[in-house]
């Protein structure tokens, strides 16, 4: 019907925890539209980054169990498909940029070595040979020496070591990804260029550590995009970054959504991040998506008093002022979610039937557009607060 | 201004040494530093909330250090209630920290994972109760020392009195001393002067010829003519070096004559006979007398606290900061990030500091949880009345907090002012390009992008004039040339700025820094 990169249906990820079973997201239904950017936002523990992760299925499982649902990425279900195959999809179909640059970039390789692979990734994807085995290796043997048979040798499958093994090591990885590395390296160039790194020459050979936290995440959106994805997670991309710093990423990814035509998948708390990024919002609370519409619409007039909370909790006022509004209370532990609608213990302005009556799934409000849905028992209203 | 300020700074320097390799030590360069903070005048009057707002990189952190006595200052006065704290002993250093508390950056990392609550929030506690102790034990010894040293001070004045020969030659040994010290170092200055000269105008050779303001092209060198400049530069600046030497040594020997014939003549003084006796009278009479005995109080030594006097002291402080008392026993891991938080508040709260430093209090945390710590954070000072240094580049934060914002840009406070002033009327640029860069949770903003790229320069060598010079979209020579010392604007009565073209920007909004198109990517360099 509509032109959705990844569809989620009725998706539930569990963990299994000393206590049970910790309910991290349960029945969430979401869509992201091709080109656009679909924005996440809830407090810590909201199961946002679960989400996240369980889309390129990068959770280990077990702990993780995904528990039930579709997700349906340019028509495959990613729940069903083996973990073995996941390498193939990801990469060029899914990409995602971490909350922390410095983790994600290894710190014992140059820039130009993590760009030029995940270039060369994708172009040995592009030419139909696979990426990953089928047979998964075991504990390598530290102990055992490699002895090449004559045959061995003799057949070119045993280099030596040293210069000439580097060499041949070079051949081969350009073999495989059918172009040679002066090629390579233009077209890493390219890359950052095109996340607006300046001298991309010098920064090539420097390592992680020599950066500063913004290039750093540029580079990793450089990695990312150097993959063509057509969907892109950004799990808290400018979390650890300054606020002008965070401007100039953001302004980036602005101009990349328009150039490459990713569709982005926003994951934050910073309502402010969100609203100079996102098409189209999804509030998630302990674990369930309990608004979602475009972000105009939910920003104007939200219909579920935690999204009203969430965008009066920043402080846009003096101390003279008054306080803050603060959401009373914590995220409930979703071993035990708590009956009716999970956020009743939290809200002030609860009924009796929130207390009891399990929150429905998304549904359209009538008087409003109808691609705004909230999961809220009187969402014909506009929660007050006050 | 009536109120003397808790904390006061002037031109407080930070800096930190680098460490050289073993080809620059023996090329005899000169040891870099990072101006981490250099050169920051600014004052925490008590019971009052400074915010210090400014990118990572800007000496924020370094200067809440500094003022907390974890750093040692490298330059500059810092003050606290009026007194000197370079002049205080480790000792007494150890009893004034009760006076300035920290809460650190990082929740997790500042706490110990082994320890429990009542261990960690009580720590600071103890070590009070430790500096107490010794302080009670020891203080009549070092006041009857100082009166000793007191003694001996007189004694030897006095004695001088007596032979003015001896004293006019103490002096003059003393003064020529600094003379030397102060020769030697413009000597260094200008050696190192020279050597940079004489670098650049190598590097000048080796780098490929600038195009003119004209666009005319000069004409390319041969490397022939090119190595055959490079040896020229080279003797030219060894012939100025041998100058400068020959200079220094001629110098050098003028004043010492001078020296030696001065000594000479005070070698000659003397004292009328009457006068002389005079002054010898005075000196027995001071030997028989001396100077009269010190007053010393009667110190009482606190007992050591015991374990159980902690745990109930913790437990009656953690409700102050929004936890339950039972969480004593708790270790951190069973806190969430907010918790955290609350439990590091709870420890810099204990000892019932003056000034609390806030370093990035709530970077960590979602904004639920942030605008409960805000709330408590400023009820807290309401009820103690505790003064707050904000360190943070959470501009929301500082609004809501704040009474005063200083912002910081590497190493140099380029803005003071009210909050209210600072933030709804900035007058220095970067103060503007740093809240135009602050996401609003606003929809329609969302055309907007914005317009100041680059990163921010060295710390090692900053530039010499204003250190925005580089990003500032209204940059004039004289920014790049010239410091702007931080002044107050007319019309604007305590806010100060250090920029030179303040009157002519003072009226431009922080939101004409946010621009519609799309910002270009650098131009690609030239193929080869």
């Amino acid at each position: 019907m509509t032109d959705a990169v990844v569809s989620i249906e009725h998706l539930n990820v569990d963990y299994l925890v000393a206590a049970g079973r910790f309910r991290a997201v349960s029945d969430v239904s979401l869509e992201v539209q091709r080109g656009h950017v679909v924005g996440i936002v809830g407090e810590t523990g909201c199961g946002k980054s679960t989400l996240g992760q369980a889309i390129p299925r990068l959770l280990p499982e077990p702990p993780a169990i995904i528990g039930g649902g579709k997700i349906l990425f340019e028509g495959t279900d990613l729940v069903k498909v083996p973990l073995w195959r996941m390498p193939q999809i990801c990469g060029t179909g899914i990409n995602m940029i971490f909350q922390e640059p410095l983790n994600s970039l290894n710190p014992a390789f140059r820039v130009y070595d993590q760009v030029a692979e995940a270039v060369h990734i994708r172009r040995i994807r592009e030419s139909g040979r696979p990426v990953a085995s089928r047979v998964q290796p075991g504990p390598f043997n530290y102990a055992r020496r490699p002895e090449p048979t004559p045959s061995d040798v003799w057949s070119g499958k045993f280099t030596p070591g040293g210069a000439a093994a580097s060499y041949a090591h070079r051949k081969e990885v350009e073999r495989r990804a059918g172009q040679t590395g002066e090629e390579l390296r233009k077209e890493v160039l390219e890359y950052l260029r095109l996340v607006r790194i300046n001298d991309p020459e010098t920064i090539l050979n420097l390592y992680p550590h020599e950066l500063s936290g913004g290039m750093r995440q540029r580079i990793m959106i450089a990695m990312a995009l150097s993959e063509k994805p057509s969907l892109l997670i950004a799990d808290e991309p400018t979390s650890a970054l300054d606020v002008t710093i965070q401007a100039q990423v953001l302004t980036l990814m602005k101009e990349l959504i328009e150039e490459v035509n990713t569709s982005i998948l926003f994951i934050s708390h910073d309502l402010g991040v969100i609203a100079e990024t996102a098409d189209e919002l999804g509030v998630m609370y302990a674990g369930r998506l309990v608004e979602f519409g475009p972000i105009a619409e939910v920003f104007e007039s939200p219909r579920h008093p935690y999204t009203k909370f969430l965008l009066r909790a920043a402080p846009t006022r003096y101390k003279t002022d008054g306080p803050l509004l603060s959401i009373p209370g914590n995220v409930p532990n979703l071993s035990r979610p708590p009956p009716g609608c999970r956020f009743h213990p939290r809200c002030p302005i609860a009924r009796p039937k929130c207390r009891v009556e399990p929150s429905p799934t998304l549904m359209p409000i009538t008087g409003v557009r109808e691609d705004h849905t909230s999961a809220y028992h009187y969402a014909e209203e506009v929660p007050n607060l006050s | 201004m009536s109120a003397s300020p808790l904390v006061e700074t002037v031109n407080l320097e930070k800096h930190f040494p680098l460490t050289r390799t073993a080809t620059e030590v023996f090329a005899g360069r000169s040891r870099r530093v990072i101006h981490a903070v250099d050169g920051v005048t600014l004052s925490v009057m008590p019971g009052e909330t400074v915010g210090l707002i400014g990118e990572s990189g800007s000496g924020k952190t370094t200067l809440g250090w500094v003022i907390a006595r974890l750093h040692d200052q490298t330059g500059g006065t810092l003050r606290f209630e009026g007194q000197d704290l370079t002049k205080l002993d480790p000792e007494q250093l150890r009893r004034w920290r009760q006076n300035v508390q920290v809460v650190f950056q990082d929740p997790v990392g500042s706490l110990d994972p082994r320890l429990k609550v009542w261990q960690i929030v009580g720590e600071p506690v103890r070590a009070q109760n430790q500096a107490e102790r010794f302080f009670a034990r020891h203080e009549p010894e070092r006041i009857r020392r100082e009166h000793r040293n007191a003694v001996r001070k007189e004694r030897e004045r006095l004695w001088l009195e007596c032979r003015p020969a001896e004293k006019e030659r103490r002096r003059l040994v003393a003064e020529h001393t600094e003379t030397l010290a102060t020769r030697k170092k413009l000597y260094e200055d200008d050696r190192v002067r020279l050597e940079r000269q004489h670098r650049a105008a190598l590097a000048a050779t080796k780098a490929p010829p600038a195009a003119t303001s004209t666009g005319a092209q000069p004409p390319p060198r041969s490397p022939e003519a090119l190595q055959g400049l490079r040896e020229r530069l080279t003797h030219d600046y060894h012939v100025a070096l041998a100058a400068l030497t020959k200079k220094y040594q001629d110098d050098g020997a003028r004043v010492e004559a001078q020296y030696q014939e001065a000594l000479q003549r005070a070698g000659k003084l003397t004292l009328s006979p009457e006068e002389k006796q005079r002054r010898e009278e005075a000196y027995r009479a001071f030997l028989k007398k001396g100077l009269p005995p010190p007053v010393i109080p009667k110190f009482r030594i606190p007992k050591v606290l015991r374990r159980s006097q902690v745990r109930e002291m913790v437990a009656a402080i953690l409700p102050m900061v929004g936890l339950p008392d039972y969480c004593v026993d708790q270790y951190p891991h069973e806190f969430s990030g907010g918790g955290r938080q609350r439990v590091s508040l709870a420890r810099a709260l204990i000892v019932n500091p003056k000034l609390v430093i806030l370093d990035e209090p709530t970077s960590a945390l979602d904004v639920a949880v942030q605008a409960q710590i805000l709330n408590r954070l400023v009820e807290l000072q309401r009820e103690k009345g505790f003064a707050y240094l904000l360190i943070t580049h959470n501009v929301a934060a500082v609004r809501y907090v704040a009474d005063r914002v200083a912002v910081m840009y590497l190493g140099r406070v380029v803005e003071v002012g009210s909050v209210h002033g600072v933030l709804e009327k900035p007058i220095h640029p970067y103060t503007k390009a740093l809240l135009a860069a602050v996401p609003v949770a606003d929809a329609r903003r969302r055309g907007t992008r914005f317009r100041i790229g680059g990163d921010v320069p060295s710390l090692v060598d900053p530039p010499p004039g204003c250190r925005f010079a580089a990003r500032c979209p209204f940059v004039v020579d004289r920014c790049r040339a010239e410091y702007p010392p931080l002044r107050e604007i007319p019309g604007v009565p305590g806010h100060l700025v250090s920029c030179h073209r303040a009157e002519e920007v003072i009226d431009i909004a922080p939101a004409s820094l946010l621009t519609t198109e799309p910002v270009p990517p650098p131009a690609a360099p030239p193929a080869g």
